[in-house]
């Protein structure tokens, strides 16, 4: 049995807020009614006039840090708020989102116990809608490298596997630093996608099946705007794409390659990452297998 | 702010806990039905005379309590009769004393049922799992349900062509069919006595799943159900008097499924309903979805 300070890394969660009063205070809650015994909890808003400031302040005294004046935007207000963040575990949450009750046990544990896990998301992705109840969940492919780069995450592109949930997605502080340790402000709205595709320089994203976080679709959006997204998501790739194989015969070729010979995997394709928990048991284990 | 729910009042939520020397989880059992503060809920909690501190939680939380007991009973299944005995909730389940139910699965099963008068009873196909921990160890995805794969034992762990459980903590049923299935969950099934519950359902009303989880399986190795092989024994028992309700060869079965998959035929008279609810976010509203399968 691990000593007990281990288990619950510090974790460092931001959310940048600008007038989402509606939404914002089932976010707050999310956050702080999972009583993570080792959390830094920052809200960072961009002087709200719709009453968020007050709601904010009902939460103050839980709050490592807040602050409400103007800013330049989503962007730039997470990028102040991790320069407050000192955790060893960081992620941020938009103020419509919200995260799962058991969220920060299962990630603090995974951190903790598996020093493979650089960064983490979810393969089960809830969506609740206005009234914040839960209304689906979807089940997303293990992520890799090459797809990644081939722009199989992007919503909207033809062969689509899934896109990486922002909300659901926990990264280290080494990792964080080691791409740069900040969020591209000159972008509008796919900045998470720049974000992953610094930090798929560094380390493979790893998955699990346990639902982590949800987004909220409340129809009024910035990421709604998928053609928008997928434009400057594309426009993101076109620096990465010679990364990778992108002959739809190579790859095949490739893949029967993998599969009966077990080779080429290291060399032309990428690791699916996950992490899975025993049955009967309280230990997570570390798996990959390449594809592609 | 608390959710929205529909105009009309919210239908009324019967949940019995059985309990019995399971004082390490029955709080989180406990906070996990009472926390969700659905606003029509009765919860009644019948413990078999634990003696390791379960009383004591249970009378922590008396007060939100519609009803609970702590006397000698006839085991696992007596406790839930006697629940559902004191019970007057036009849904019910129960959620045993090491397991939990989501926090928006009641605002999620009420509002279902408020939409859909024909739902009778209702299941998750991601079912999750949980460790002694309490941490979401897996979300399992079952293609879907239907009542001539339930006598075909494809919800029955072991058999030929498995594909998942009807999780017994994710599933919710109508008062109406419970009454029209004898209202009773049988006491001499110490194990499967929720797949033998199915059987009646199945007998008068398809099982209507939808996508959201609603509940989780805590594995700890002390329960009943890590006996799994003894379960699935005992299932495959109360199972095998009723595999005669749809065909079992499997050239037939394969070659109705191709008949059905070329012309769309056979499924009313060989197969089954596959019976889904998905959420409308423009009406705001659960709608149902249907399709045929051998």
């Amino acid at each position: 049995m691990m000593p007990v300070a281990t288990q619950f890394p510090k974790l460092s969660i931001v959310t940048p807020s600008f007038n989402q009063a509606a939404y914002l205070e089932e976010t707050l809650r999310s956050v702080l009614n999972q009583n993570y015994p080792n959390l830094e909890y920052i809200v960072i808003d961009g002087g709200s006039t719709d009453g968020s400031v007050d709601i904010i302040r009902k939460y103050a005294d839980r709050l490592t840090y807040w602050v409400s004046e103007p800013d330049h935007g989503q962007m730039h207000a997470i990028n102040k708020g991790f320069a407050r963040s000192t955790g060893e575990i960081m992620a941020w949450i938009n103020s419509d989102d919200k995260y799962c009750p058991w969220a920060f046990d299962v990630v603090g544990r995974v951190f903790s116990s598996l020093s493979e896990v650089s960064w983490l998301t979810s393969q089960t992705q809830l969506l609740w809608n206005r009234q914040g109840q839960l209304q689906t969940a979807f089940h997303s492919h293990r992520f890799a490298r090459t797809w990644f780069y081939r722009g199989w995450t992007i919503p909207l592109q033809p062969g689509l596997k899934s896109w990486i949930m922002q909300e659901a997605t926990f990264w280290r502080r080494e990792l964080w630093e080691a791409a740069g340790g900040y969020l591209d402000e000159t972008l509008r709205i796919a900045c998470d996608f720049e974000l992953w595709a610094r930090f798929y320089e560094h380390a493979d994203l790893v998955t699990t099946v346990c639902p982590l976080a949800g987004f909220r679709y409340h129809g009024e959006q910035k990421s709604m705007a998928q053609a928008e997204y997928h434009a400057e998501a594309e426009a993101i790739l076109a620096g990465y794409r010679h990364r990778t194989v992108h002959n739809p015969l190579q790859q095949w070729l490739l893949r029967q390659l993998l599969h009966y010979t077990r080779r080429g995997g290291q060399r032309f394709g990428s690791r699916q990452a996950w992490v899975e928990c025993a049955v009967d048991r309280e230990e997570w284990s570390y798996h990959y297998q390449y594809c592609i | 702010m608390t959710p929205s729910l529909p105009a009309s009042r919210p239908p009324r939520i019967s949940i019995v806990t059985p309990s019995y020397n399971q004082a390490s989880f029955l709080e989180a059992t406990l906070k996990s039905v009472l926390d969700q503060q659905y606003p029509n809920l009765e919860y009644i909690v019948i413990d078999g005379g634990s003696r390791d501190g379960s009383v004591e939680i249970i009378q922590r939380y008396a007060s939100s309590l519609k009803y609970w007991v702590s006397e000698a009973d006839g085991g696992h299944m007596h406790a839930i009769n006697k629940g559902f005995a004191q019970a007057t909730g036009e849904i019910m389940a129960w959620l045993n004393s090491d397991d939990v139910l989501c926090p928006w699965a009641l605002q999620t099963v009420g509002h279902i049922f408020q939409d859909l008068p024909a739902v009778q009873w209702l299941t998750t196909r991601t079912p999750l799992r949980l460790n002694a921990a309490g941490e979401v160890t897996n979300a399992f995805r079952v293609p879907g349900f239907s009542r001539t794969w339930f006598y075909r034992g494809r919800h029955l762990g072991g058999q030929p062509g498995f594909v998942g459980y009807i999780q017994q903590e994710s599933t919710f049923w109508r008062r109406s069919l419970w009454l029209a299935a004898g209202g009773h969950v049988d006491e001499r099934q110490p194990l499967a006595g929720d797949f033998e519950l199915w059987l009646r359902f199945f007998e008068r009303a398809d099982l209507v799943w939808a996508d959201v989880p609603l509940g989780g399986f805590r594995q700890h190795g002390h329960q009943k159900t890590s006996d799994i092989e003894g379960y699935n024994a005992d299932a495959a028992r109360i199972l095998a008097p009723h595999r005669n309700k749809t065909i079992q060869a499997p050239v037939l079965v394969w070659a109705l499924q191709c008949l059905h998959r070329l012309t769309g035929r056979g499924a009313r008279r060989f197969g089954s309903r596959q019976a889904q609810v998905e959420y409308n976010a423009i009406t705001n509203s659960w709608q149902h979805i249907s399709r045929d399968c051998i």
